[in-house]
């Protein structure tokens, strides 16, 4: 992969973003074996749209793009919305970061 | 197909175990346009680092200076700092000098941070690092 032929969304705004990992269930033993994020603070181009946000995070966790949802209040976020779009309508005038959760569905309940 | 004239349009993810420093996306000379700095303030903070050490180490990362008061201004027309308490530590109108350092991959690894690299058309790309 050659940098030099890349276009990056470097010289964007950047949007500050902590993504949490929601548990549906109360907590369990079998939560503990959960994938988890940990490296949770992301920081990406306000062009970065939810879908991208996804698919990086399912590389991170090694789960299939299907597993992952993204939330906010317990909404499902779609998938062409950038990060830009979710600030303005979900954060504008909160201190940084913007708080995401993620859902991992458990493969074989698919 | 192999033969590809346009540039791949790729993302960068920033991803840390700590919270990310302040990024301030700010034109710092009318020869380029905005680019994103961390101050060197906080980078030095967050690396325990005297800034004559920072400077030895790391002799060729730029280091940019800034009025207080123009920082501040550019700072302050982003819809991303429209909490005021996050610029309540900058003075409207000193002409103090800020020093900035821009966002790097090499930047975010000394920080602790990992970057990914997505193509905007989705598929990940493995980078080797040098």
């Amino acid at each position: 992969f050659d940098h030099s032929k890349a276009h990056f969304y470097r010289y964007d705004e950047q949007i500050s973003l902590c993504l949490e990992r929601q548990s549906s269930l109360p907590s369990t033993g079998r939560d503990k074996n959960k994938v988890t994020l940990q490296q949770k603070f992301v920081r990406c181009s306000a062009r970065a749209e939810v879908r991208h946000l996804r698919r990086v995070l399912c590389q991170r966790l090694s789960v299939d793009k299907q597993q992952v949802q993204m939330l906010f209040n317990n909404e499902c976020l779609p998938d062409h919305m950038t990060m830009k779009q979710l600030w303005l309508s979900h954060w504008f005038g909160k201190a940084q970061p913007l708080v995401l959760h993620y859902t991992i569905k458990d493969k074989q309940a698919r | 197909e192999d033969d590809e004239p346009q540039q791949r349009e790729v993302f960068e993810f920033e991803f840390s175990d700590q919270p990310l420093l302040p990024c301030y996306n700010i034109q710092v000379s009318l020869s380029q346009g905005p680019r994103n700095w961390l101050l060197l303030s906080d980078v030095l903070k967050r690396l325990k680092m005297s800034a004559r050490a920072f400077r030895t180490a790391f002799a060729h990362i730029e280091v940019a200076t800034i009025a207080e008061a123009e920082f501040y201004k550019q700072a302050s027309l982003s819809q991303l700092f429209s909490c005021p308490d996050e610029l309540e530590g900058f003075l409207p109108n000193s002409k103090e000098p800020l020093d900035l350092v821009e966002i790097s991959s090499e930047l975010a690894t000394l920080l602790g941070s990992s970057v990914e690299y997505l193509d905007a058309r989705w598929e990940p790309i493995a980078v080797t690092t040098s």
